[in-house]
């Protein structure tokens, strides 16, 4: 019994950090950009939900409109903070991004104050099911299986679509895509859009979890998610879901497994075993080098 | 002689502070091969990939006409995109061919602009028999083929935009000499089948074989221009490139 709720809430953390890495790990693996400010869409998706909620939409349609604005969101940050300098130096892109991440959580602070905010879903998203001899919530199902099916989605999407071959051809070399007459700034922000997607419906699923949202909120899971990513091979869809699944496993294995007193050093536990994957497998699970790349 | 179909009228490019291109003019009409040979730094590539518009030209202009009954139209600064959809396809310098993707997927991605799903699978057809090879290989990945046969995706890649001008770029550069010669045999038969083609060569001796006229390339201007086998013949030439002593 207690190894199956290990196992789920393995599941739940992974999930979460699945679909947030993959939103760094199409970005990177197009613009080579660590876009700091993936983050913060968790949050401006958490906050999107407690409004639609509060409009009393209901959940199924809440669903859709979190998918959809954090959609629109990621064509937004693409357009103003990262298309004019399409051209500029990497390092450029990363500033860009760190200065909208401060932006949007300082707006977010303006907007709702730093105070945490309730986040309640309706009831039935808390009434249990039994699994495995196990109670779960009926959110945390969502979570699992949610995850799953958007996951394989995206990759029948970047492996059965033209759309999806061009993001891929795009993200090993954008020149010759172009020469294919790709436009690869419509890539890019198509990447963006299901990247930023990805990641406010993460941020509804997070609220419902711990119960309470705030500006700053997305700035933890987004730092992990991009680890999640790393470790995965930064640039491998499905890497970065195994690098999530790994990485939401190892913390909830930590805490479940070390004495208590030792469970507050779970983070450096988690991050120890990750730079020690990292030892063996410079590029990530999937990943590959640079050299093969070219 | 036969309708012009790229004409490149004093063409000048700089990339930083470097003049690269000096005043470069030449044309291409329908039917023919044309090689352009140089060496190393000439401005060769560069020259390719100005026509695909990589490169901002300072002066000069480059026009494209696809048919006699289509309008000419300035192709200088519009989008690489664009260039591809009127007619033009370049098969890039070392093949580069997305190594992740599957054989299948590198052809297919050739044909992404084209909406014409019958055509796009009679020139599939076409690819397969010009290449019976990438057929049997097509689950693949590109990255797992060898040189020679990466050279034969490039070039099938570059073919299923279904191009009037194909411009190609060292396409013999590293291959064995076996894999030339079927490289370049490969080019007659697509330029039999209607293809025009503009072809950058280092391997100059092989390039004037199969060119109707060519053009020499010299730190970034065109040094001469005859025939094929005018410039073979021609002793400089002889001394320069084909190595005559």
């Amino acid at each position: 019994m207690y190894v199956t709720e290990i196992f789920i809430n393995g599941l739940i953390q992974g999930s979460l950090y699945a679909l947030i890495a993959i939103g760094f790990t199409m970005i990177y693996g197009i613009l080579r950009l660590i876009n700091f400010a993936h983050g913060d869409v968790i949050m401006i998706g958490a906050f999107i939900n407690i409004g639609l909620l509060k409009m009393s939409v209901p959940w199924p349609i809440a669903i859709a409109c979190v998918l959809v604005l954090g959609a629109f969101i990621g064509f937004v940050i693409d357009k103003v903070a990262f298309y004019p300098m399409r051209d500029a130096p990497q390092v450029t892109g990363f500033i860009a991004s760190l200065a909208l991440s401060l932006l949007i959580q300082n707006l977010g602070i303006l907007l709702f104050t730093a105070q945490p905010k309730n986040f309640s879903l309706p009831d039935f998203f808390r009434e249990n099911i039994i699994v495995g001899g196990v109670k779960v919530t009926f959110l945390s199902i969502i979570i699992i299986f949610s995850s799953i099916i958007l996951l394989a989605l995206l990759l029948l999407f970047v492996h059965k679509t033209k759309m999806g071959v061009a993001m891929r051809a795009t993200a090993e070399n954008m020149r010759v895509a172009r020469l294919m007459g790709i436009k690869v700034n419509t890539v890019i922000m198509v990447a963006f859009m299901i990247g930023s997607a990805l990641a406010a419906y993460a941020g509804m699923l997070w609220g419902g979890r711990y119960g309470q949202v705030d500006p700053l909120m997305g700035f933890l899971p987004g730092l992990k998610a991009f680890v999640a990513a790393v470790i995965g091979g930064v640039g491998s869809i499905a890497g970065a879901a195994i690098g999530g699944y790994l990485l939401g496993f190892s913390e909830i294995l930590f805490v479940g497994l070390l004495p208590g007193r030792m469970s507050g050093y779970r983070d450096a536990f988690v991050f120890g075993l990750l730079i020690l994957i990292l030892l063996f497998m410079p590029n990530g699970i999937l990943g590959k080098s640079e050299e093969q790349r070219a | 002689m036969s309708q012009l179909i790229l004409d490149v009228a004093h063409v000048d490019v700089s990339i930083g502070k470097t003049h690269i291109l000096k005043n470069i003019s030449f044309s291409v009409h329908k039917g023919e091969v044309v090689a352009l040979i140089g060496a190393n730094g000439a401005g060769k590539t560069t020259t390719l990939e100005t026509i695909m518009s990589y490169n901002k030209v300072q002066k000069g202009s480059i026009t494209y006409q696809k048919d006699e009954s289509d309008t000419k139209i300035d192709i200088t600064h519009i989008p690489t995109e664009k260039v591809v959809s009127h007619g033009i396809s370049l098969c890039p310098e070392g093949r580069q061919v997305f190594a992740s993707l599957s054989v299948a997927e590198n052809i297919r991605i050739g044909s992404y602009l084209r909406r014409n799903r019958s055509e796009v699978e009679e020139d599939l057809e076409y690819v397969h028999h010009l290449f019976p090879i990438l057929h049997e290989r097509q689950h693949q990945k590109a990255g797992s083929l060898s040189g020679g046969e990466q050279m034969m995706l490039a070039v099938a890649r570059a073919l299923m935009s279904r191009p009037t001008l194909l411009l190609l770029d060292e396409p013999s550069l590293g291959l064995a000499p076996l894999f030339v010669e079927r490289i370049f045999s490969m080019l007659e038969q697509i330029h039999k089948d209607g293809t025009s083609i503009l072809l950058v060569e280092q391997n100059a001796a092989k390039a004037l074989d199969i060119a109707d006229r060519a053009y020499v390339l010299e730190i970034g201007r065109i040094a001469m221009s005859g025939s094929g086998t005018q410039l073979k013949n021609n002793s400089e030439v002889q001394k320069a490139y084909l190595g005559v002593v």
